[in-house]
């Protein structure tokens, strides 16, 4: 070995961190080289010297004093944490969730609304129900057929507002484009839920109008389905035979002054419930007599 | 000198008791919160610990208080350690660390030795005391300000090495530096420190 090679690695000799094979190579080099003997002689000499190096501090008993306390504050930090955890894990599961203000908002609006919604509509069904059992004191039976052959064939007391119009032309007009399929024929008082709740669902919120505006509102619907009906009869008319289109004839005329005359009875009298039933079984007789028109075939007549 | 050299290898023999057996049990005993073992823990290395901050930070009150800090972190963390074996260094790890934070936090403050200071002037150019002498304030006083003029690197490495005696794996292990880095940090700081302390060496030869 080279002393320059020994120099290199001399300090890692003093330090013991050389490889075997390496100390027996550099220990062999000092037993021959006294150069890098004394090189390793002022290692051991420096190393003796900060050996004597004094410092200005000592372990004192206030140390551990003093990371005692520390270790105890930490203790009583951890217990007071779990606690702190535990209880904000039990007040949590008991108490109520945090609502953002618009989400609070919300719900009170809705919860207002909904309450109003509800007493107004027990309210109504409350009125309807008094009003009918004051004027009908017995159970109303299905509505008597209209037999329009038995009616007479003047208008008398039927120009109160508009008039029918014997095709239903006069409503075509007016209400093309309004294709509502009609609503059932409501013949008795006590259908007056079943017909909240169908009015509820064609026009998709609760109902809330008095009983004079739902019986307006079906009256709207009969005249809408008759408009359409009628241009559908009309059609369907000019291909009658003679014999039948005069028949229908009749008995759309017959139909249109009981309409007449019991709307104008239901006008006068908005709480008598037989008198808006009979106005609506007369819609309902005209619907259906303007259906058979429109769908009358001749065969069948001949069958 | 023999006489030193002697004491110097003495050292080597106290820092071999570190890793005494026991400490599996001791940390065991302290992970339950056993006050007595953490204290045995504290026994057997409060003054290596101490010592090593005093000799990176050069201020008694300071590595005091850096101690307590250092032994404090090693009771919360002492469930993360998981080799008995690396007490000791785990421990010097965390001393270093607390030292690194103080002197960066108050590196500004830090009076940092320069080579025109009057004292490792005077101290260069004078000539070796007798050895009677060197066990005086004085002589602390230019190892102390020595290792200050150390950067930070250097003083660490110099003080596990020559003060400490650790082993190269244990320092790269407590410092995170590579081998090679650490053995040009500790040949550099050798080097500057018998610059340094030259007037107290008995010989002038120069490694």
């Amino acid at each position: 070995m080279k002393c320059e090679d020994c120099l290199k690695v001399l300090e890692e000799f003093f330090d013991g961190e050389l490889e075997e094979r390496a100390n027996v190579d550099v220990r062999a080099h000092l037993m021959n080289c006294e150069e890098c003997a004394r090189a390793l002689e002022a290692l051991t000499d420096e190393q003796s010297v900060y050996s004597l190096y004094v410092r200005d501090v000592e372990v004192t008993p206030a140390l551990w004093a003093g990371i005692s306390a520390r270790i105890r504050e930490e203790q009583g930090a951890r217990k007071e944490s779990f606690i702190s955890r535990m209880r904000s894990l039990i007040a949590g599961a008991f108490s109520t969730p945090r609502l953002s203000p618009a989400l609070t908002f919300a719900l009170l609006v809705l919860s207002v609304g909904a309450t109003a919604g509800i007493m107004k509509y027990v309210q109504s069904g409350s009125d309807s129900k008094q009003a009918v059992a004051s004027k009908q004191p017995e159970k109303l039976q299905p509505a008597a057929p209209v037999d329009v052959a038995d009616k007479a064939p003047d208008a008398a007391g039927g120009r109160e507002e508009e008039s029918v119009e014997p095709e239903g032309e006069q409503l075509a007009e007016r209400e093309r484009g309004n294709d509502e399929r009609p609503a059932p024929a409501y013949r008795s008082a006590d259908r007056f839920e079943n017909r909240r709740a169908a009015v509820s669902d064609t026009f998709g919120y609760p109902y809330e109008d008095s009983p004079q505006q739902l019986v307006r509102e079906a009256e709207q619907k009969y005249r809408a389905a008759i408009a359409l009906l009628a241009r559908d009869a009309k059609q369907r008319r000019t291909m009658l035979e003679p014999d039948v289109r005069e028949r229908f004839d009749q008995t759309l005329a017959a139909v249109d002054r009981t309409i007449n005359e019991t709307r104008s009875a239901a006008r006068r009298q908005p709480d008598d419930a037989v008198a808006v039933q009979y106005m609506l079984a007369a819609y309902a007789k005209k619907v259906e007599v303007l259906r058979e028109m429109a769908t009358y075939r001749a065969y069948e007549n001949i069958q | 000198m023999k006489r030193l050299a002697i004491e110097g290898a003495g050292l080597g023999a106290y820092a071999g008791t570190l890793g005494m057996n026991g400490s599996e049990e001791l940390i065991a005993r302290a992970r339950l919160g056993e006050d007595e073992a953490f204290q045995s823990i504290f026994d057997r290395y409060s003054r290596p610990i101490l010592s090593f901050i005093y000799d990176m930070i050069g201020k008694r009150d300071v590595a005091e208080e850096l101690a307590q800090e250092t032994f404090v972190r090693a009771y919360k963390g002492l469930g993360g350690l998981n080799d008995a074996d690396k007490l000791s260094t785990w421990l010097f790890g965390i001393a270093r660390n607390c030292a690194l934070e103080h002197l960066r936090a108050h590196r500004r403050e830090s009076n940092k030795v320069e080579m025109d200071d009057p004292l490792v002037l005077n101290l260069s150019n004078s000539e070796p005391l007798p050895e009677g002498e060197l066990l005086n304030k004085e002589f602390n006083e230019v190892i102390r300000r020595a290792l200050e003029a150390l950067d930070e690197d250097k003083r660490t490495v110099f003080t596990l090495k020559v003060f400490h005696q650790r082993s190269y794996e244990e320092i790269a292990d407590i410092t995170g530096f590579s081998i090679p880095k650490l053995k040009t940090d500790l040949h550099r700081a050798r080097r500057e420190m018998r610059r340094r302390i030259r007037p107290y060496l008995g010989t002038s030869y120069e490694v």
